[in-house]
Protein backbone atom coordinates (compact mmCIF):
# COMPACT_ATOMS: atom_id res chain seq x y z
CA UNK A 1 0.00 0.00 0.00
CA UNK A 2 2.60 2.92 -1.20
CA UNK A 3 1.46 5.95 -0.16
CA UNK A 4 2.05 9.28 -1.72
CA UNK A 5 5.22 10.50 0.34
CA UNK A 6 6.42 7.14 -0.26
CA UNK A 7 5.87 7.25 -4.41
CA UNK A 8 7.45 10.94 -4.33
CA UNK A 9 10.55 9.58 -2.26
CA UNK A 10 11.04 6.33 -5.15
CA UNK A 11 10.58 9.29 -7.69
CA UNK A 12 13.19 11.47 -6.06
CA UNK A 13 15.48 8.72 -6.05
CA UNK A 14 14.80 7.54 -9.46
CA UNK A 15 15.75 10.93 -10.82
CA UNK A 16 19.22 10.77 -8.89
CA UNK A 17 19.74 7.26 -10.48
CA UNK A 18 18.84 8.75 -13.94
CA UNK A 19 21.02 11.45 -13.26
CA UNK A 20 23.73 8.88 -12.18
CA UNK A 21 23.51 6.98 -15.36
CA UNK A 22 23.92 9.57 -17.42
CA UNK A 23 26.73 10.56 -15.33
CA UNK A 24 25.06 14.04 -13.85
CA UNK A 25 26.08 14.92 -10.46
CA UNK A 26 23.37 14.59 -8.43
CA UNK A 27 21.23 17.72 -7.96
CA UNK A 28 21.12 19.58 -4.16
CA UNK A 29 17.80 17.56 -3.32
CA UNK A 30 19.07 14.62 -3.87
CA UNK A 31 22.18 15.09 -1.66
CA UNK A 32 20.08 14.64 1.56
CA UNK A 33 18.00 12.33 -0.30
CA UNK A 34 22.01 10.00 -0.58
CA UNK A 35 23.27 11.35 3.02
CA UNK A 36 20.03 9.47 4.01
CA UNK A 37 20.27 6.31 2.25
CA UNK A 38 23.99 6.34 3.22
CA UNK A 39 22.79 6.92 7.02
CA UNK A 40 23.15 3.29 7.76
CA UNK A 41 26.83 3.06 5.92
CA UNK A 42 28.35 5.74 7.81
CA UNK A 43 27.28 4.25 11.09
CA UNK A 44 30.10 2.02 11.01
CA UNK A 45 32.27 2.65 7.99
CA UNK A 46 32.96 6.57 8.98
CA UNK A 47 31.32 9.88 7.58
CA UNK A 48 34.27 9.91 4.89
CA UNK A 49 33.97 6.01 3.98
CA UNK A 50 37.42 5.11 5.60
CA UNK A 51 36.55 2.28 7.89
CA UNK A 52 38.77 1.10 10.78
CA UNK A 53 39.39 -1.96 13.04
CA UNK A 54 38.73 -4.19 10.09
CA UNK A 55 36.00 -2.74 9.03
CA UNK A 56 36.88 -2.07 5.40
CA UNK A 57 37.89 1.60 3.42
CA UNK A 58 34.45 2.07 1.21
CA UNK A 59 35.25 5.38 -0.21
CA UNK A 60 36.86 5.56 -3.53
CA UNK A 61 37.88 1.84 -4.27
CA UNK A 62 35.59 0.85 -6.89
CA UNK A 63 33.81 2.49 -9.29
CA UNK A 64 29.96 2.38 -9.50
CA UNK A 65 29.23 -0.59 -11.66
CA UNK A 66 31.51 -2.69 -9.20
CA UNK A 67 29.92 -1.11 -5.50
CA UNK A 68 26.24 -1.96 -7.14
CA UNK A 69 27.51 -5.38 -7.82
CA UNK A 70 28.77 -5.89 -4.42
CA UNK A 71 25.78 -5.03 -3.04
CA UNK A 72 23.89 -7.17 -4.32
CA UNK A 73 25.88 -10.44 -4.10
CA UNK A 74 26.18 -9.80 -0.07
CA UNK A 75 22.56 -10.31 -0.71
CA UNK A 76 23.02 -13.58 -1.79
CA UNK A 77 25.40 -14.13 0.97
CA UNK A 78 28.39 -13.97 -1.11
CA UNK A 79 32.00 -12.37 -0.66
CA UNK A 80 31.55 -14.21 3.19
CA UNK A 81 29.87 -11.30 4.69
CA UNK A 82 29.16 -10.97 8.43
CA UNK A 83 26.53 -8.35 8.89
CA UNK A 84 26.35 -7.22 4.66
CA UNK A 85 24.44 -9.77 3.68
CA UNK A 86 22.02 -8.90 6.25
CA UNK A 87 22.22 -5.41 5.88
CA UNK A 88 21.47 -5.66 1.96
CA UNK A 89 18.87 -8.00 2.15
CA UNK A 90 16.96 -4.38 3.27
CA UNK A 91 17.98 -2.35 0.74
CA UNK A 92 16.63 -1.65 -3.51
CA UNK A 93 18.48 -1.68 -6.21
CA UNK A 94 17.99 2.33 -6.24
CA UNK A 95 19.53 2.36 -2.93
CA UNK A 96 22.41 0.78 -4.06
CA UNK A 97 22.76 2.89 -7.02
CA UNK A 98 22.34 6.25 -4.30
CA UNK A 99 24.84 4.79 -2.60
CA UNK A 100 27.69 4.32 -5.22
CA UNK A 101 27.23 7.68 -5.92
CA UNK A 102 28.64 8.62 -2.54
CA UNK A 103 31.14 5.68 -2.48
CA UNK A 104 32.60 5.16 -5.64
CA UNK A 105 34.98 6.67 -7.68
CA UNK A 106 33.52 9.94 -9.34
CA UNK A 107 32.73 8.81 -13.20
CA UNK B 1 27.77 32.42 35.91
CA UNK B 2 26.27 30.14 33.55
CA UNK B 3 24.00 33.02 32.49
CA UNK B 4 26.45 35.55 31.29
CA UNK B 5 28.66 33.05 29.33
CA UNK B 6 25.58 32.13 27.46
CA UNK B 7 24.42 35.24 26.29
CA UNK B 8 27.98 36.38 26.03
CA UNK B 9 28.25 33.37 23.68
CA UNK B 10 24.69 34.61 21.86
CA UNK B 11 26.13 38.19 21.53
CA UNK B 12 29.14 37.02 19.98
CA UNK B 13 27.24 34.56 17.31
CA UNK B 14 25.30 37.40 16.27
CA UNK B 15 28.25 40.04 15.84
CA UNK B 16 29.87 37.46 13.76
CA UNK B 17 26.61 37.22 11.47
CA UNK B 18 26.03 39.54 8.57
CA UNK B 19 23.54 42.43 9.47
CA UNK B 20 20.84 40.78 7.26
CA UNK B 21 20.65 37.07 8.70
CA UNK B 22 21.00 38.39 12.84
CA UNK B 23 17.86 40.50 12.42
CA UNK B 24 14.27 39.07 13.44
CA UNK B 25 12.97 36.98 10.80
CA UNK B 26 10.99 39.25 8.37
CA UNK B 27 11.36 37.33 4.87
CA UNK B 28 10.80 33.96 3.60
CA UNK B 29 14.50 33.96 2.94
CA UNK B 30 15.30 34.31 6.63
CA UNK B 31 17.22 31.61 7.69
CA UNK B 32 15.43 28.54 8.89
CA UNK B 33 16.14 28.02 12.95
CA UNK B 34 16.38 24.52 13.39
CA UNK B 35 16.79 23.95 17.58
CA UNK B 36 17.56 20.69 18.88
CA UNK B 37 16.81 19.74 22.69
CA UNK B 38 19.70 16.86 23.77
CA UNK B 39 22.86 16.36 22.63
CA UNK B 40 23.40 12.35 23.14
CA UNK B 41 22.90 9.79 19.99
CA UNK B 42 19.92 11.23 18.67
CA UNK B 43 20.13 15.17 18.93
CA UNK B 44 24.00 15.30 18.68
CA UNK B 45 23.90 13.27 15.29
CA UNK B 46 21.08 15.74 14.64
CA UNK B 47 23.36 18.63 14.56
CA UNK B 48 26.19 17.02 13.23
CA UNK B 49 23.68 16.25 9.76
CA UNK B 50 21.97 19.18 10.04
CA UNK B 51 25.20 21.46 9.70
CA UNK B 52 27.08 19.32 7.09
CA UNK B 53 23.86 18.93 4.74
CA UNK B 54 21.67 22.24 5.43
CA UNK B 55 24.47 25.10 5.18
CA UNK B 56 21.69 27.71 4.99
CA UNK B 57 20.42 26.64 7.99
CA UNK B 58 21.09 28.08 11.66
CA UNK B 59 21.26 24.64 14.12
CA UNK B 60 21.10 25.44 17.93
CA UNK B 61 21.88 22.84 20.04
CA UNK B 62 20.69 22.92 23.59
CA UNK B 63 22.44 19.84 26.04
CA UNK B 64 22.58 21.13 30.04
CA UNK B 65 26.05 19.09 30.45
CA UNK B 66 28.81 19.57 29.27
CA UNK B 67 30.68 16.21 28.57
CA UNK B 68 28.64 13.23 27.43
CA UNK B 69 29.39 9.80 28.27
CA UNK B 70 27.94 7.15 26.23
CA UNK B 71 26.09 4.43 27.55
CA UNK B 72 27.24 2.24 24.77
CA UNK B 73 31.02 0.63 25.95
CA UNK B 74 29.89 1.68 29.44
CA UNK B 75 29.52 -2.14 30.29
CA UNK B 76 32.88 -2.69 29.08
CA UNK B 77 34.31 -0.13 31.83
CA UNK B 78 32.32 -2.59 34.66
CA UNK B 79 34.52 -5.46 32.15
CA UNK B 80 37.80 -3.56 32.45
CA UNK B 81 38.23 -3.28 29.00
CA UNK B 82 38.16 0.52 28.92
CA UNK B 83 38.34 3.48 31.40
CA UNK B 84 35.51 5.81 31.57
CA UNK B 85 37.43 9.07 30.03
CA UNK B 86 37.62 6.64 26.48
CA UNK B 87 34.06 6.82 26.44
CA UNK B 88 33.48 10.59 27.78
CA UNK B 89 33.25 13.64 24.58
CA UNK B 90 32.59 16.92 24.69
CA UNK B 91 30.56 19.71 22.64
CA UNK B 92 34.01 21.10 21.13
CA UNK B 93 33.91 19.89 17.67
CA UNK B 94 30.51 20.49 17.11
CA UNK B 95 30.80 24.22 17.93
CA UNK B 96 33.68 24.51 15.91
CA UNK B 97 31.72 23.03 12.82
CA UNK B 98 29.32 26.02 13.13
CA UNK B 99 26.64 24.25 15.84
CA UNK B 100 25.77 26.89 18.06
CA UNK B 101 25.65 24.46 21.42
CA UNK B 102 23.98 25.99 24.47
CA UNK B 103 24.63 24.20 27.54
CA UNK B 104 21.46 24.78 29.15
CA UNK B 105 18.41 23.19 30.50
CA UNK B 106 15.11 23.06 28.42
CA UNK B 107 12.52 23.79 30.96
CA UNK B 108 9.64 24.47 29.19
CA UNK B 109 8.86 24.55 25.56
CA UNK B 110 5.99 26.75 23.96
CA UNK B 111 4.73 25.16 20.73
CA UNK B 112 2.57 28.06 19.99
CA UNK B 113 5.09 30.56 20.29
CA UNK B 114 7.42 28.31 18.89
CA UNK B 115 9.80 29.15 21.79
CA UNK B 116 12.65 27.06 24.37
CA UNK B 117 12.46 28.13 27.95
CA UNK B 118 16.14 27.93 29.59
CA UNK B 119 16.86 27.42 33.36
CA UNK B 120 19.58 30.06 33.05
CA UNK B 121 19.80 31.77 28.95
CA UNK B 122 17.17 33.62 27.66
CA UNK B 123 14.38 32.14 25.67
CA UNK B 124 15.57 30.60 22.23
CA UNK B 125 12.97 31.12 19.24
CA UNK B 126 12.64 27.92 16.55
CA UNK B 127 10.95 27.61 13.29
CA UNK B 128 11.21 23.44 13.69
CA UNK B 129 12.13 21.68 16.95
CA UNK B 130 13.71 18.81 17.17
CA UNK B 131 14.03 16.74 21.02
CA UNK B 132 16.03 13.92 22.04
CA UNK B 133 15.87 14.06 25.73
CA UNK B 134 16.27 10.13 26.07
CA UNK B 135 14.74 9.00 29.25
CA UNK B 136 13.85 8.77 33.02
CA UNK B 137 13.57 6.88 35.60
CA UNK B 138 10.33 5.57 37.03
CA UNK B 139 10.83 5.82 40.07
CA UNK B 140 8.81 3.87 42.37
CA UNK B 141 7.60 1.24 39.80
CA UNK B 142 9.25 -1.24 41.47
CA UNK B 143 8.62 -0.58 45.24
CA UNK B 144 11.43 0.96 47.25
CA UNK B 145 13.06 1.78 44.17
CA UNK B 146 13.52 5.68 44.84
CA UNK B 147 16.36 7.93 43.83
CA UNK B 148 18.00 7.27 47.12
CA UNK B 149 17.94 3.57 46.65
CA UNK B 150 19.84 3.97 43.60
CA UNK B 151 22.91 4.56 45.28
CA UNK B 152 22.75 1.32 46.81
CA UNK B 153 21.36 -0.07 44.03
CA UNK B 154 22.87 1.59 41.15
CA UNK B 155 21.16 1.49 37.67
CA UNK B 156 23.51 2.91 35.52
CA UNK B 157 21.41 3.02 32.74
CA UNK B 158 21.76 7.03 32.24
CA UNK B 159 24.99 8.41 32.60
CA UNK B 160 23.17 11.58 33.04
CA UNK B 161 21.95 10.39 36.13
CA UNK B 162 24.29 8.53 37.57
CA UNK B 163 27.86 7.91 36.02
CA UNK B 164 28.87 3.91 35.68
CA UNK B 165 31.39 4.27 37.75
CA UNK B 166 28.94 3.76 40.88
CA UNK B 167 28.25 0.11 39.62
CA UNK B 168 32.56 -0.08 39.07
CA UNK B 169 33.28 0.39 42.53
CA UNK B 170 30.94 -1.81 44.01
CA UNK B 171 31.79 -4.82 41.88
CA UNK B 172 35.43 -4.03 42.19
CA UNK B 173 34.85 -4.00 46.20
CA UNK B 174 32.46 -7.09 45.97
CA UNK B 175 34.35 -10.04 47.80
CA UNK B 176 35.45 -13.14 45.64
CA UNK B 177 32.32 -15.60 46.02
CA UNK B 178 29.63 -13.15 46.36
CA UNK B 179 26.31 -12.60 44.26
CA UNK B 180 25.69 -10.09 42.18
CA UNK B 181 21.94 -9.69 41.28
CA UNK B 182 20.59 -7.52 38.37
CA UNK B 183 16.56 -6.93 37.94
CA UNK B 184 15.57 -6.42 34.21
CA UNK B 185 12.73 -4.79 32.98
CA UNK B 186 10.47 -5.71 30.72
CA UNK B 187 9.63 -3.84 27.03
CA UNK B 188 10.10 -1.37 26.27
CA UNK B 189 13.67 0.19 27.64
CA UNK B 190 16.45 1.25 26.14
CA UNK B 191 18.98 -0.55 24.44
CA UNK B 192 17.63 -4.36 24.00
CA UNK B 193 20.24 -6.33 24.60
CA UNK B 194 21.84 -4.11 26.86
CA UNK B 195 21.48 -6.27 30.09
CA UNK B 196 22.94 -9.21 28.45
CA UNK B 197 26.01 -7.32 27.19
CA UNK B 198 26.52 -6.08 31.00
CA UNK B 199 25.58 -9.62 32.36
CA UNK B 200 28.70 -10.80 30.21
CA UNK B 201 30.89 -8.09 31.03
CA UNK B 202 30.17 -8.32 34.07
CA UNK B 203 31.41 -12.68 33.98
CA UNK B 204 34.50 -11.55 32.36
CA UNK B 205 35.68 -9.58 34.92
CA UNK B 206 34.58 -12.08 37.81
CA UNK B 207 36.47 -14.72 35.27
CA UNK B 208 39.52 -12.91 35.86
CA UNK B 209 39.33 -11.50 39.55
CA UNK B 210 36.63 -13.18 41.52
CA UNK B 211 36.18 -16.24 39.70
CA UNK B 212 34.02 -17.69 42.77
CA UNK B 213 31.28 -14.88 42.05
CA UNK B 214 27.89 -15.82 40.91
CA UNK B 215 25.25 -13.62 38.56
CA UNK B 216 22.03 -14.19 38.93
CA UNK B 217 19.77 -12.22 36.59
CA UNK B 218 16.30 -11.46 37.43
CA UNK B 219 14.05 -10.82 34.31
CA UNK B 220 10.51 -9.38 33.64
CA UNK B 221 10.24 -11.40 30.73
CA UNK B 222 10.49 -14.73 29.45
CA UNK B 223 13.17 -13.78 26.09
CA UNK B 224 15.38 -11.27 25.56
CA UNK B 225 17.42 -9.85 22.52
CA UNK B 226 19.88 -12.25 20.66
CA UNK B 227 19.22 -14.47 23.29
CA UNK B 228 20.84 -17.34 21.75
CA UNK B 229 23.86 -16.47 21.21
CA UNK B 230 24.30 -14.86 24.89
CA UNK B 231 22.83 -18.09 26.17
CA UNK B 232 25.64 -20.50 23.91
CA UNK B 233 28.45 -17.76 24.81
CA UNK B 234 27.69 -17.73 28.89
CA UNK B 235 27.88 -21.39 28.44
CA UNK B 236 31.22 -21.53 26.63
CA UNK B 237 32.85 -18.50 28.21
CA UNK B 238 31.69 -18.82 31.86
CA UNK B 239 30.19 -21.97 32.66
CA UNK B 240 28.41 -22.16 35.73
CA UNK B 241 28.44 -18.51 36.89
CA UNK B 242 25.72 -17.22 35.46
CA UNK B 243 21.53 -17.86 36.04
CA UNK B 244 18.84 -16.14 34.06
CA UNK B 245 15.47 -16.55 35.45
CA UNK B 246 12.71 -15.22 33.40
CA UNK B 247 9.08 -13.98 34.04
CA UNK B 248 7.27 -17.42 34.10
CA UNK B 249 10.27 -18.42 36.29
CA UNK B 250 9.51 -15.50 39.27
CA UNK B 251 12.13 -13.52 37.82
CA UNK B 252 9.65 -10.32 37.93
CA UNK B 253 11.61 -7.97 40.95
CA UNK B 254 8.35 -6.09 42.39
CA UNK B 255 10.27 -4.73 45.29
CA UNK B 256 14.05 -3.83 46.65
CA UNK B 257 14.93 -3.16 50.55
CA UNK B 258 18.38 -1.31 49.67
CA UNK B 259 19.63 -1.26 53.41
CA UNK B 260 19.05 -5.17 53.88
CA UNK B 261 20.05 -5.27 50.14
CA UNK B 262 17.28 -8.03 49.23
CA UNK B 263 15.01 -7.67 46.16
CA UNK B 264 11.49 -9.41 46.00
CA UNK B 265 10.27 -11.21 43.10
CA UNK B 266 6.80 -11.22 42.08
CA UNK B 267 5.55 -14.44 43.25
CA UNK B 268 7.25 -13.86 46.47
CA UNK B 269 10.92 -15.11 46.74
CA UNK B 270 13.52 -13.10 48.36
CA UNK B 271 16.99 -12.64 47.01
CA UNK B 272 19.91 -11.12 48.77
CA UNK B 273 22.66 -9.69 47.09
CA UNK B 274 26.19 -8.30 47.17
CA UNK B 275 25.85 -6.35 44.59
CA UNK B 276 22.59 -5.09 42.93
CA UNK B 277 22.26 -3.40 39.88
CA UNK B 278 18.58 -2.58 39.06
CA UNK B 279 17.23 -1.07 35.56
CA UNK B 280 13.95 -0.09 36.55
CA UNK B 281 11.15 0.65 34.24
CA UNK B 282 11.45 3.89 32.33
CA UNK B 283 9.74 6.26 29.97
CA UNK B 284 10.71 9.59 27.54
CA UNK B 285 12.58 12.35 29.29
CA UNK B 286 10.87 15.26 31.15
CA UNK B 287 10.74 17.79 28.57
CA UNK B 288 9.16 15.14 26.24
CA UNK B 289 6.10 15.24 28.91
CA UNK B 290 5.99 18.44 29.71
CA UNK B 291 5.78 19.41 26.79
CA UNK B 292 2.54 17.19 26.55
CA UNK B 293 4.68 14.83 23.73
CA UNK B 294 3.85 11.71 25.37
CA UNK B 295 0.80 9.69 25.88
CA UNK B 296 -0.79 7.34 28.35
CA UNK B 297 2.55 4.78 28.13
CA UNK B 298 4.98 7.53 28.90
CA UNK B 299 6.57 7.48 25.55
CA UNK B 300 5.78 9.79 22.68
CA UNK B 301 3.96 8.68 19.49
CA UNK B 302 5.59 9.65 16.16
CA UNK B 303 4.74 10.53 12.55
CA UNK B 304 6.85 7.52 10.95
CA UNK B 305 8.18 9.22 7.79
CA UNK B 306 9.00 12.52 10.21
CA UNK B 307 9.47 11.63 13.30
CA UNK B 308 7.35 14.64 14.27
CA UNK B 309 4.87 14.37 17.17
CA UNK B 310 1.90 12.68 16.58
CA UNK B 311 0.13 15.13 19.40
CA UNK B 312 1.75 18.60 18.79
CA UNK B 313 3.03 20.33 15.45
CA UNK B 314 6.37 21.85 14.98
CA UNK B 315 8.36 19.18 17.18
CA UNK B 316 10.31 15.79 16.41
CA UNK B 317 10.44 13.62 18.82
CA UNK B 318 13.43 11.03 18.30
CA UNK B 319 15.62 8.20 19.93
CA UNK B 320 14.49 6.74 23.42
CA UNK B 321 12.08 8.91 23.85
CA UNK B 322 9.66 8.72 20.54
CA UNK B 323 7.40 5.40 20.23
CA UNK B 324 9.23 3.71 16.95
CA UNK B 325 8.26 -0.33 17.69
CA UNK B 326 9.26 -2.28 16.39
CA UNK B 327 12.52 -0.44 16.32
CA UNK B 328 15.00 -1.03 19.01
CA UNK B 329 15.65 2.10 21.25
CA UNK B 330 19.17 1.92 20.29
CA UNK B 331 21.61 4.63 19.38
CA UNK B 332 22.44 3.52 15.98
CA UNK B 333 18.60 4.01 15.61
CA UNK B 334 18.68 7.01 16.97
CA UNK B 335 21.32 8.86 14.60
CA UNK B 336 19.14 7.43 11.76
CA UNK B 337 16.05 8.73 13.40
CA UNK B 338 18.09 12.47 13.69
CA UNK B 339 19.03 12.56 10.10
CA UNK B 340 15.37 11.58 8.68
CA UNK B 341 13.69 14.19 11.46
CA UNK B 342 16.07 17.27 10.27
CA UNK B 343 15.82 16.05 6.67
CA UNK B 344 12.34 16.26 7.04
CA UNK B 345 11.59 19.39 9.80
CA UNK B 346 13.91 21.43 6.85
CA UNK B 347 11.26 19.97 4.11
CA UNK B 348 8.46 20.70 6.00
CA UNK B 349 9.63 24.27 6.83
CA UNK B 350 10.14 24.80 3.29
CA UNK B 351 6.74 23.48 1.91
CA UNK B 352 8.62 20.86 0.18
CA UNK B 353 8.30 16.83 0.10
CA UNK B 354 9.60 15.06 2.87
CA UNK B 355 12.20 12.61 1.51
CA UNK B 356 11.42 8.56 1.96
CA UNK B 357 12.65 7.42 5.05
CA UNK B 358 15.08 4.59 5.51
CA UNK B 359 15.88 3.85 9.27
CA UNK B 360 19.00 1.29 10.11
CA UNK B 361 20.42 -0.28 13.38
CA UNK B 362 23.50 -2.62 13.63
CA UNK B 363 23.43 -3.84 17.83
CA UNK B 364 26.89 -5.20 18.68
CA UNK B 365 26.85 -6.72 22.26
CA UNK B 366 30.47 -7.01 23.03
CA UNK B 367 30.35 -11.18 25.16
CA UNK B 368 34.25 -11.75 26.23
CA UNK B 369 37.69 -10.73 24.72
CA UNK B 370 37.56 -11.18 21.35
CA UNK B 371 33.67 -12.35 21.02
CA UNK B 372 30.95 -9.87 19.87
CA UNK B 373 27.67 -10.47 18.55
CA UNK B 374 25.29 -8.63 16.25
CA UNK B 375 21.37 -7.74 15.59
CA UNK B 376 20.68 -5.74 12.33
CA UNK B 377 17.39 -4.15 11.55
CA UNK B 378 16.17 -2.27 8.26
CA UNK B 379 13.09 -0.58 8.95
CA UNK B 380 11.06 1.79 6.84
CA UNK B 381 7.87 3.87 7.35
CA UNK B 382 4.12 2.40 5.79
CA UNK B 383 1.19 4.26 6.42
CA UNK B 384 1.05 5.35 10.04
CA UNK B 385 3.45 2.60 11.09
CA UNK B 386 7.30 1.34 11.37
CA UNK B 387 7.81 -2.01 9.57
CA UNK B 388 10.99 -4.12 9.50
CA UNK B 389 11.78 -4.84 6.12
CA UNK B 390 10.84 -8.06 5.59
CA UNK B 391 13.73 -11.18 4.86
CA UNK B 392 16.43 -8.64 5.91
CA UNK B 393 18.50 -8.29 9.18
CA UNK B 394 18.47 -10.83 11.84
CA UNK B 395 21.58 -11.95 14.34
CA UNK B 396 24.70 -13.08 14.28
CA UNK B 397 24.64 -16.93 12.97
CA UNK B 398 24.19 -19.69 16.19
CA UNK B 399 27.44 -21.70 17.03
CA UNK B 400 26.13 -24.89 15.21
CA UNK B 401 25.68 -23.79 12.08
CA UNK B 402 29.50 -22.87 11.20
CA UNK B 403 33.12 -24.54 11.63
CA UNK B 404 34.63 -23.92 14.60
CA UNK B 405 37.46 -22.05 12.88
CA UNK B 406 34.94 -19.98 11.09
CA UNK B 407 32.78 -19.11 14.00
CA UNK B 408 35.88 -17.84 16.08
CA UNK B 409 36.66 -15.56 13.26
CA UNK B 410 32.90 -14.51 13.24
CA UNK B 411 32.94 -13.58 16.81
CA UNK B 412 36.57 -12.00 16.64
CA UNK B 413 35.50 -9.99 13.59
CA UNK B 414 32.03 -8.98 15.52
CA UNK B 415 33.85 -7.72 18.35
CA UNK B 416 36.64 -5.55 16.52
CA UNK B 417 33.71 -4.03 13.67
CA UNK B 418 32.14 -3.41 17.43
CA UNK B 419 34.84 -1.10 18.03
CA UNK B 420 35.44 0.17 14.96
CA UNK B 421 31.10 1.01 14.79
CA UNK B 422 31.62 2.83 18.33
CA UNK B 423 34.58 5.08 17.06
CA UNK B 424 32.77 5.90 13.87
CA UNK B 425 29.56 6.90 15.30
CA UNK B 426 30.81 8.95 18.30
CA UNK B 427 33.35 10.75 15.99
CA UNK B 428 30.57 11.88 14.08
CA UNK B 429 28.00 12.66 16.75
CA UNK B 430 31.04 15.05 18.14
CA UNK B 431 31.78 16.51 14.66
CA UNK B 432 35.43 14.14 15.55
CA UNK B 433 36.14 13.49 11.88
C1 LIG C 1 24.39 -0.20 29.06
C2 LIG C 1 23.94 0.33 27.74
C3 LIG C 1 24.60 -0.07 26.59
C4 LIG C 1 24.19 0.40 25.35
N1 LIG C 1 24.85 -0.02 24.24
C5 LIG C 1 24.46 0.40 23.01
C6 LIG C 1 25.16 -0.02 21.84
O1 LIG C 1 26.12 -0.79 21.90
N2 LIG C 1 24.72 0.43 20.65
C7 LIG C 1 23.68 1.29 20.53
O2 LIG C 1 23.33 1.68 19.41
N3 LIG C 1 23.00 1.72 21.64
C8 LIG C 1 23.36 1.30 22.86
N4 LIG C 1 22.68 1.74 23.99
C9 LIG C 1 21.48 2.59 23.83
C10 LIG C 1 21.80 4.07 23.67
O3 LIG C 1 22.58 4.53 24.74
C11 LIG C 1 20.51 4.89 23.62
O4 LIG C 1 19.59 4.27 22.76
C12 LIG C 1 20.80 6.31 23.13
O5 LIG C 1 21.59 6.97 24.09
C13 LIG C 1 19.51 7.08 22.87
O6 LIG C 1 19.80 8.36 22.40
P1 LIG C 1 18.89 9.62 22.83
O7 LIG C 1 19.37 10.76 22.02
O8 LIG C 1 17.47 9.22 22.79
O9 LIG C 1 19.22 9.84 24.37
P2 LIG C 1 20.68 10.16 25.10
O10 LIG C 1 21.75 9.64 24.23
O11 LIG C 1 20.52 9.65 26.43
O12 LIG C 1 20.73 11.72 25.08
C14 LIG C 1 19.85 12.53 25.81
C15 LIG C 1 20.55 13.85 26.12
O13 LIG C 1 19.57 14.87 26.37
C16 LIG C 1 20.00 15.69 27.42
N5 LIG C 1 18.80 16.32 27.97
C17 LIG C 1 17.68 15.69 28.41
N6 LIG C 1 16.76 16.60 28.80
C18 LIG C 1 17.30 17.82 28.59
C19 LIG C 1 16.82 19.15 28.81
N7 LIG C 1 15.61 19.37 29.32
N8 LIG C 1 17.63 20.17 28.48
C20 LIG C 1 18.87 19.94 27.97
N9 LIG C 1 19.37 18.72 27.76
C21 LIG C 1 18.59 17.65 28.07
C22 LIG C 1 20.72 14.73 28.35
O14 LIG C 1 21.62 15.43 29.19
C23 LIG C 1 21.43 13.80 27.36
O15 LIG C 1 22.71 14.28 27.03
C24 LIG C 1 23.10 1.30 25.25
C25 LIG C 1 22.45 1.72 26.42
C26 LIG C 1 22.84 1.24 27.65
C27 LIG C 1 22.13 1.70 28.89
Amino acid sequence: MPSTLARLGRMAALAATAALLAGLPAAANDQARIALVTGGCVGCHGGDGSGGHGIPKIAQTMNRADFVAMMKAFRENKNNPTVMNRIARGYTDEEFALMAIRWAKPE
Amino acid sequence: MTDTLTRRGLLASAAALPVALAAPRVSAQARMRLVIIGGGFGGASAARFARDTFPDVDVTLIERSRSFTTCPYGNLVLGGMRKIEEITFTYDGLARRGVRVVHDEAVAVDPAAKTVRLRNGGPVAYDRLVMSPGIDLRWGAIEGYTEGAAERMPHGWAPYLQPITVLERQLRAMPDGGVFVMAIPDNPFRCPPGPYERISMVAHYFKQAKPRAKILALDAKNGFSKQPLFQEAWEELYPGMIEWRGASNDGRVVRVDPSAMTLRTEFGDTVKADVANVIPPQMAGKIARDTGLANQTGWCPVKPQTFESALVPGIHVIGDASIAAPMPKSGFVASTHAKQAVAAAVALHRGQTPPDPVYFNTCYSHVGTDYGISIVGVFRAEGDRFIEVPNSGGISPRNATMSRERKEEYRRLEAHYADGWYEALTRQMFGLS
